[in-house]
């Protein structure tokens, strides 16, 4: 009776993770585009969940699957996408997840919460030269702000408290001889701050392409490239996995890391080819598609960019105690 | 008096045995995203009534009782007028037909332009969806008052004025309250999602946060409080209701139910 109730209780879990991770099962799935019809490779092909959220990460890792780098790797990927790591932390812990995509503040302050979670692989990193390839600083048409230190005393938005936004933007204006606690901050979706900056309701926010084209076109600006300032740009985003899965099945483990090692390099030197794939993938128009800039995509993990967030999310009070990176970076 | 235990007994009957597995469940299995009760509590009180409470639970109580507050004064009289005056219901059903289809928490957007990032903003959402359950159940009542009771009142001499009072308001007071009942969750709901977007403070804007911040007991301690304010709104407006419907009959019949 108690397993019964177990096993119920565990559907039913199971089922709403995957209702709140808005997975569609099949509309973005690796073994559907390159199964070749469910051939007989097919049934050797170990099934893998990837959780990602609505980015142009979706159509990098689709490019790696169109490629065959996941089968080469005895794998079949699945991409199901949710509204943030935040939110799929359930299923990846249920396994239900196998992998996710995430910013690294998230396994951080999982990890320093007591959850068993690894960081597995790198993903992503900042481009230092270029600031129109993720999250900036913005204001609008004739601001009085021009520097971190100028958002003392003003109303910013981020994408949500307790992220990369929050403790880059803290440190960035801290860095500049500003009082971080003295900046107000709004969780306001990157759609929304154009509209907000112009009525005046924030003097600034945090902008992601593409509306960061589109505020500049509307004579706005960056102001704060802030996670290269706050040293973060290192590792902006990485792969997550379960502590039970890098223990039980490090060989999968492996070969996820090994075929997406090849998909990020591939996507990395081909970024016509993700841009080709962004209409399919997400909608993006093709126009949008065609002026969209990438951050880095790289599956090296920079340790050091690591132990910046862990310091950051600690001094700003995202967590108690620091992360500890040991536990938290997987190793072989 | 055993009547009132024999009620509490059903009350908290389910509540209880939901306690008792979930502390058994706790006690043999650990499961990170669901605590022990005892450590929910712990963060609970410790949370919401030592660190949160003039900050973030009063402000969300405030925004919730002002929202259904305007809400139940706007939806009743418009109600009342829309009901009363057929002419006035002719003109405005299809534009309220309309507006009512369009879920409101599609216009965060617009009201944040309109109104911006401030309580108004946030009131103004709790009332665009809980007028409309009051409104309708408030024309509803009106306009199905049996037509001999209207001309008897005609006929006995009632001023337009002392008919609404004496007539139109007691009797459509059922369906009013009805839709009033209707209104507590949609608000609460309401309430929640306003706090959710470009909000510095708030029950739900922290119980997101805690979520984000991977703080599990924390963002179970939030949904726990806003269970209990529902739970005390339902209670609040059972006690209200009993006193302002004592005469209808039909609601003591489903008390004996």
């Amino acid at each position: 009776m108690t397993t019964r109730t177990l096993r119920l209780l565990g559907s039913g879990a199971l089922a709403a993770a995957l209702t709140l991770t808005g997975c569609a099962s099949g509309s973005i799935s690796g073994g559907a585009d390159t199964g070749a019809g469910g051939s007989a490779s097919d049934s050797e092909l170990r099934d893998v969940k990837i959780g990602l959220f609505p980015s142009s990460a979706v159509a990098a890792i689709q490019l790696g699957v169109n490629k065959g780098y996941f089968e080469e790797e005895g794998l079949n990927l699945e991409m199901l996408l949710g509204q943030g790591s935040a939110a799929q932390l359930p299923s990846l812990s249920s396994g239900s997840l196998d992998f996710m995509l995430s910013s690294p503040t998230t396994p951080l302050v999982a990890t320093a919460q007591g959850l068993d979670l690894k960081i597995v692989s790198g993903y992503a990193s900042n481009r230092p030269e270029m600031v129109e390839d993720s999250v900036a600083v913005m204001v609008g048409p004739n601001s009085d702000i021009h520097r971190a230190k100028d958002l003392e005393g003003k109303t910013v938005s981020i994408n949500a408290l307790g992220s990369i936004g929050d403790i880059g933007i803290r440190e960035a204006v801290e860095l500049d001889g500003g009082d971080p606690d003295k900046v107000t901050f709004v969780q306001l979706g990157f759609n929304e701050v154009g509209a907000q900056l112009e009525s005046g309701q924030i003097q600034a926010g945090m902008v992601g392409p593409p509306f960061m084209q589109q505020i500049t076109a509307d004579g706005g600006a960056v102001i704060s490239d802030f996670i290269q300032e706050a040293g973060l740009g290192g590792a902006e985003l990485v792969i997550a996995s379960s502590g039970a899965l890098v223990e039980q099945d490090p060989e999968v483990v492996e070969s996820f890391i090994s075929a997406l090692d090849k998909t990020l390099s591939y996507a990395e030197e081909h970024q016509d080819e993700v841009r080709d794939l962004l209409p399919e993938v997400l909608g993006t128009s093709p126009e949008m598609a065609a002026k969209t800039d990438f951050i880095a995509w790289n599956a090296h993990l920079d340790v050091d960019a690591l132990k910046q967030f862990a310091d950051l999310m600690t001094k700003h009070g995202i967590v108690e105690t620091r992360p500890d990176l040991d536990a938290t970076v997987w190793s072989k | 008096m055993i009547s009132t235990l024999k009620r509490a007994g059903y009350f908290l009957g389910l509540p209880l045995i939901l306690l008792a597995a979930w502390i058994g469940y706790t006690s043999v299995q650990t499961n990170f995203f669901i605590p022990e009760p005892a450590v929910l509590a712990d963060r609970f009180f410790h949370i919401w009534f030592s660190e949160r409470l003039m900050s973030d639970v009063l402000p969300s109580i405030g925004r919730l009782l002002a929202g259904l507050g305007l809400s139940i004064v706007a939806g009743v009289t418009i109600g009342v007028i829309i009901g009363y005056v057929r002419w006035i219901r002719w003109l405005f059903e299809p534009l309220f037909e309309f507006i009512r289809a369009v879920p409101s928490t599609i216009l965060i957007p617009v009201l944040l332009l309109l109104i911006g990032i401030n309580d108004a903003m946030k009131i103004t959402l709790i009332v665009c969806s809980c007028i409309w359950p009051i409104l309708l159940n408030t024309v509803a009542g009106v306009t199905s008052i049996d037509e001999v009771l209207q001309n008897t009142a005609k006929v006995i001499g009632l001023k337009k004025l002392d008919r609404m009072r004496y007539l139109v308001l007691p009797a459509a007071s059922p369906q009013i309250m009805a839709g009033i009942r209707q209104s507590l969750a949609v608000a609460l709901i309401l309430m929640v999602v306003s706090e959710m977007f470009a909000s510095t403070d708030g029950i739900g804007h922290w119980t997101i946060n805690f979520q984000n911040r991977v703080a599990i007991p924390e963002m179970w301690s939030g949904i726990l409080l806003l269970g209990i304010i529902g739970v005390v709104l339902s209670v609040v407006f059972h006690w209200i209701q009993k006193r302002i419907l004592a005469w209808y009959e039909g609601l003591k019949e489903n008390e004996n139910d």
